[in-house]
């Protein structure tokens, strides 16, 4: 198994190349969060298969996925921006995520299989793995606007 | 005379973000299509072929690797048309099998209009 700080470097090195290459917006680990993750929150995840198996998911809330959303579509978040825009563009970010932590840890354990991304209201992510899962969460600023908690929960596979 | 250009993608907003970097890459097209399925992307592009397209690998009814493997076999009228995946897929293995059922180059997501521009440049006039 990587070590815990390995996979989160894998976590976080590729949260930021995601968030500054298609949000605009650097994305930092957060020291002291700048915003509570409560109220209206989405929850963003995905699964994956392989010799590593487990879930990777993002949660904000509402205000924060908006923005995200206002950033990669280019639109003003005041006008113009509707559910359907918010929930696919959070859901693309934990697909391109999870691309980018499958490209990282391909040499380690191989190609992953991951699903279609699905987007709840919901604070926690949550799995069925067990106990032999390992679980890693972190909160990140959103460029001091928004904080974000992004949670993998994981365990090797004899497969 | 312009480029044509057609965007494969389930989700009407990544449609809208593909189509928001491809024109800050600076290349500009004289015809933007846009299909929400594979099967909509094989209706017009039977009708109208286009020079090149950006489709998208998981989408429900028909995968991305099923569309180009049909606009091979079943359009001959698109035999000139270029087909780019673009994905958050990087698997060296699935990228081989694609560029082997027919893709001819693949952008992996998160892109930049830079990507953009030096993939698109390959097969489009400047």
């Amino acid at each position: 198994m990587l070590t815990e700080t390995c996979l989160k470097n894998v976590l976080l090195d590729s949260v930021r190349e995601v968030f500054e290459t298609m949000v605009f917006m650097d994305i930092e680990e957060a020291a002291e969060p700048c915003m509570a993750v409560n109220g209206n929150v989405l929850l963003s995840s995905i699964t994956f298969k392989g010799r590593l198996e487990g879930c990777i998911g993002i949660c904000c809330t509402e205000a924060c996925a908006c923005q995200i959303a206002s950033n990669m579509i280019g639109i003003d978040p005041d006008n113009n921006i509707t559910s359907e825009h918010i929930y696919d563009a959070i859901g693309e970010i934990i697909n391109m995520v999870m691309g980018k932590v499958e490209m990282r840890l391909e040499g380690d354990y191989g190609p992953l299989k991951a699903s279609i991304p699905s987007v709840t209201t919901g604070l926690e992510l949550r799995s069925n793995l067990g106990n032999r899962a390992q679980r890693y969460n972190v909160l990140l600023n959103l460029e001091d606007m928004h904080t974000i908690s992004l949670s993998l929960i994981c365990r090797e596979n004899d497969v | 005379m312009l480029n044509s250009l057609m965007i494969v993608d389930d989700s009407a907003t990544m449609r809208k973000i593909i189509s928001r970097v491809v024109e800050m890459s600076g290349l500009v097209f004289g015809r933007m299509e846009e299909a929400s399925s594979g099967t909509e992307a094989l209706e017009k592009l039977q009708a109208a072929p286009v020079d090149v397209v950006l489709c998208d690998i998981n989408m429900p009814e028909m995968s991305g690797s099923e569309l180009v493997r049909r606009v091979r076999e079943e359009l001959p009228k698109c035999n000139g048309t270029k087909i780019i995946m673009v994905s958050a897929e990087s698997c060296q293995d699935r990228i081989e099998n694609l560029m082997a059922a027919g893709a001819d180059g693949y952008i992996t997501k998160p892109f930049t209009p830079e990507k953009f521009q030096q993939e698109l440049a390959k097969f489009v006039t400047v």
